[in-house]
C-alpha cells in the first residue's frame, strides 16, 4: 500500500542550480515555491531541468531540505513540525541565512521566509545597539550629535 | 536581479546587502516598539527604515494578524480623578510596574487637566480651568494636542461623561503620516425630558456634544434613548463603555448603544434598546467592555462574615469578606440580530476572600481584563485591588494597593478607565482647523 502511493502519484521534477547542480525532488516539494510553480505551468517538457539560475547548490539543498520536511504529510503534529524548524535554523550561519532569505524570497516560498525572518528578528531582539552592530558587523555611521537627536526625538518608555 | 545574482556569486554576504523589503520583514517580528526604538541607534539606514510612519502600520498589520498574540502590552486602571501637578508624582499599580515609573504622568500637558477618557493608549483630559477646552495625550510618547474649544462652556461635574472613539490607524499615502478617524462625545449635564401631556414616553434624549476629526468641528447631536417597559426611573450618574466600536451608554433605566461614526445632526437615530437585567442597580456597579463583550457587574454584598471555616489540603481558609456580583453579558460580536431583544446573559456570583484579611469598606469601582472576561478586579475605598477569577477559583486575592491618582494624594477611584499600551503607541491624531 505505502509503496505504490509514493511511485505513481507524484511525479519527479529536476531543479539545477546556478553552479550546475542537479536535484531531483517530488512535484509536490518543489511546489511549495510559487516561483517554480508558475514556471511549470509555462513549461512544455517537465522532464527537462529546471533552472534555478541564482541560487547555489548548496543553499538549494538546504531549501530543499526544508520543503521537503513542508511538504510531507506525515503524522508530525505542528509541534514536532516548530521544533523541527526552530533547530533547522539554528543549525545555519549567519551567513547562509542571509542566503536563506534571498533565496526564499526569490523563489517564493512563504513559510521559509517566515522562519528566517523570525530568526534574525529574534537575534536582534534583547541586544543593545552595540551588540547588534557586533553581532551582525554593520558600521556605526553616527555621529554623536545624531545619536543624541534620535534620543530626543523618541522620548518613550517609562523606564530608563 | 542582476544584484541577487550577483550576491549569490559572492562567498559571503552582510544583512547589509539585504534588500530594505526584506530588512523590513524582519524588523515586523520585532516584539515591541523598544526593541524597534534600540534598532534605530544600529545605524543610518535602520533609523531611515523605522522610521518611516508606514513602517508602524506594516509594525501593527504584523501584530494584528499573529495567530498566537504575543503577550500583551501593559495596561492598568486608573482613576478619573487624575489630575497633573506640578508636585512630585508617586504612582503605584498592582497590574504593572511601567505604570509605577516617575515618568508615568501627565505633566508633559503645561495645563490644569482632569482626566476624561482613555481609548486604548491614548487619554482625553479636559482643562480644569476652561472647562471648554480638550487634550488627547499618549501617556508614553509624551505627545499631546489641543481640540477647538467646545461651543458650549458647560461646566465639567461629577455626572458628565465623554468617550474617544478612534478609527484603525492607516498610512496616509498623500500627507506620508499615519492617520485615523475619531469622535469625542461629551454628555456634560444629562437630563431627562419629562413629556408635557404626562403620558407614557418611553424614550429619553440625550444631549451629545460630538467631535468629527474629518471636518475637525463640534456638532449638537439629540440622542434619543428608549427605557425597558415596566422599569422605574431613578437618579443615577450616566454609565458608558466603547465596545467593538460602539458606543454604549446607561442612564438611569435608559439604555442604548450606537455607532459613533454614524451620528448626525440631522437624523437623531434611535438606539437599539435593550433590556438591561440589572439597569437599576448599576450604582453599584458598573459597564464594562472585555474582548468585544458588553459586560454590566452589578454589587450585591460585600460583607465581613468571619465564622466560616473550611480545609483544603493542609490550608485552613476561613470565608473572610463575601462579594455577591451579579454579572451581565451581551456578545457584540458577530452578526448583530437586534431583532432578538434580550441578548444579556446573567450569572451570579460569589467570590470569597481569604483569611485574616483586614475588613473592606465598600467597593468603589469593578473593572474587568482586556482580554479574560474571568478576571474581575474590585477597588475599595481604600484603593485595595481585589482580583475575583470567576473562570477558576472562587476565592478573591489581593493584589495590593492601587495609586494613580497623580496628585500626590490618594485619590478615591469613584470612576475609573483602563489605559492598555499598544505593540506600537498609538500617535495623538493630527488637528487640521477647517479654513
Amino acid at each position: 500500500m505505502a509503496s505504490t502511493s509514493t511511485s505513481t502519484l507524484s511525479r519527479k521534477l529536476i531543479l539545477k542550480s546556478s553552479d550546475g547542480e542537479k536535484f531531483e525532488v517530488d512535484e509536490n516539494v518543489a511546489m511549495q515555491s510559487q516561483t517554480i510553480k508558475h514556471m511549470i505551468e509555462d513549461l512544455d517538457d517537465i522532464n527537462s531541468p529546471i533552472p534555478v539560475s541564482i541560487v547555489t547548490g548548496t543553499i538549494l539543498s538546504k531549501v530543499i531540505e526544508y520543503c521537503k520536511k513542508h511538504a510531507t504529510e506525515d503524522s508530525d503534529s505542528d509541534e514536532q513540525l516548530k521544533q523541527w524548524d526552530k533547530e533547522y535554523a539554528n543549525n545555519m550561519d549567519l551567513n547562509t541565512l542571509y542566503y536563506l532569505l534571498l533565496a526564499a524570497n526569490y523563489m517564493e516560498i512563504k513559510g521559509l521566509l517566515e522562519l528566517i525572518t523570525q530568526c534574525v528578528a529574534d537575534m536582534i531582539k534583547g541586544k543593545s545597539p552595540e551588540e547588534i552592530r557586533a553581532h551582525f558587523n554593520i558600521k556605526n555611521d553616527f555621529t554623536p550629535q545624531e545619536e543624541a537627536n534620535i534620543r530626543n526625538e523618541n522620548p518613550w518608555a517609562f523606564e530608563n | 536581479m542582476e544584484n541577487l545574482s550577483l550576491l549569490f556569486k559572492k562567498k559571503s554576504t552582510s544583512i547589509e546587502d539585504l534588500a530594505d523589503e526584506l530588512l523590513i520583514e524582519i524588523f515586523v517580528r520585532l516584539p515591541c516598539c523598544e526593541t524597534i526604538i534600540t534598532a534605530k541607534f544600529v545605524s543610518k539606514r535602520w533609523l531611515s527604515l523605522l522610521s518611516n510612519p508606514k513602517f508602524a502600520i506594516d509594525f501593527l498589520n504584523h501584530k494584528k494578524n499573529l495567530p498566537f498574540p504575543l503577550k500583551k502590552p501593559p495596561w492598568t486602571i486608573l482613576s478619573m480623578q487624575l489630575i497633573n501637578s506640578e508636585g512630585k508624582v508617586r504612582t503605584n499599580s498592582p497590574f504593572h510596574k511601567v505604570f509605577n515609573s516617575p515618568k508615568f504622568s501627565l505633566t508633559f500637558i503645561p495645563f490644569q487637566v482632569k482626566l476624561a477618557a482613555t481609548f486604548k493608549d491614548l487619554i482625553l483630559c479636559i482643562d480644569s480651568n476652561s472647562n471648554d477646552q480638550y487634550y488627547i495625550c499618549n501617556p508614553l510618547t509624551k505627545q499631546w494636542v489641543a481640540l477647538p474649544p467646545t461651543p458650549a462652556r458647560v461646566s465639567w461635574t461629577d455626572t458628565s461623561w465623554a468617550c474617544l472613539v478612534c478609527e484603525d490607524p492607516f498610512y496616509n499615502v498623500i500627507e506620508r503620516r499615519v492617520d485615523y478617524k475619531f469622535r469625542v462625545i461629551v454628555v456634560v449635564r444629562p437630563t431627562m425630558v419629562i413629556p408635557k401631556n404626562g403620558a407614557y414616553d418611553p424614550s429619553f434624549t440625550l444631549n451629545l456634544m460630538v467631535f468629527c476629526s474629518e471636518n475637525c468641528s463640534w456638532i449638537d447631536i439629540d440622542l434619543r434613548l428608549m427605557r425597558p417597559p415596566n422599569s422605574r426611573s431613578r437618579i443615577a450618574p450616566l454609565k458608558g463603555v466603547v465596545c467593538k466600536g460602539m458606543v454604549c451608554v446607561l442612564y438611569s433605566v435608559y439604555f442604548g448603544l450606537f455607532d459613533p461614526f454614524n451620528v448626525t445632526p440631522t437624523s437623531s437615530r434611535v438606539v437599539e434598546a435593550r433590556t438591561l437585567p440589572t439597569c437599576n442597580s448599576l450604582r453599584r456597579g458598573n459597564l464594562l467592555e472585555c474582548g468585544g463583550r458588553l459586560i454590566s457587574i452589578y454589587l450585591a454584598k460585600f460583607a465581613m462574615n468571619p465564622t466560616e471555616v473550611y480545609y483544603k489540603g493542609s490550608s485552613v481558609y476561613v470565608k473572610g469578606d463575601r462579594l455577591v456580583m451579579t454579572y451581565n453579558e451581551l456578545d457584540l460580536n458577530g452578526n448583530n440580530n437586534s431583532n432578538n431583544e434580550v441578548c444579556w446573559k446573567t450569572y451570579n456570583v460569589t467570590s470569597f476572600n481569604q483569611a485574616r484579611s483586614p475588613r473592606q469598606s465598600g467597593i468603589r469601582t469593578i473593572h474587568i481584563h482586556p482580554t479574560n472576561n474571568r478576571m474581575i478586579y474590585v477597588l475599595t475605598a481604600e484603593n485595595k485591588v481585589f482580583l475575583s477569577n470567576i473562570g477558576s477559583s472562587h476565592r478573591l486575592k489581593n493584589l495590593g494597593q492601587i495609586r494613580l491618582g497623580l496628585q500626590g494624594r490618594f485619590e478615591q477611584f469613584y470612576s475609573s478607565t483602563r489605559l492598555e499600551l499598544q505593540y506600537w503607541p498609538t500617535p495623538v491624531p493630527w488637528i487640521n482647523p477647517v479654513q
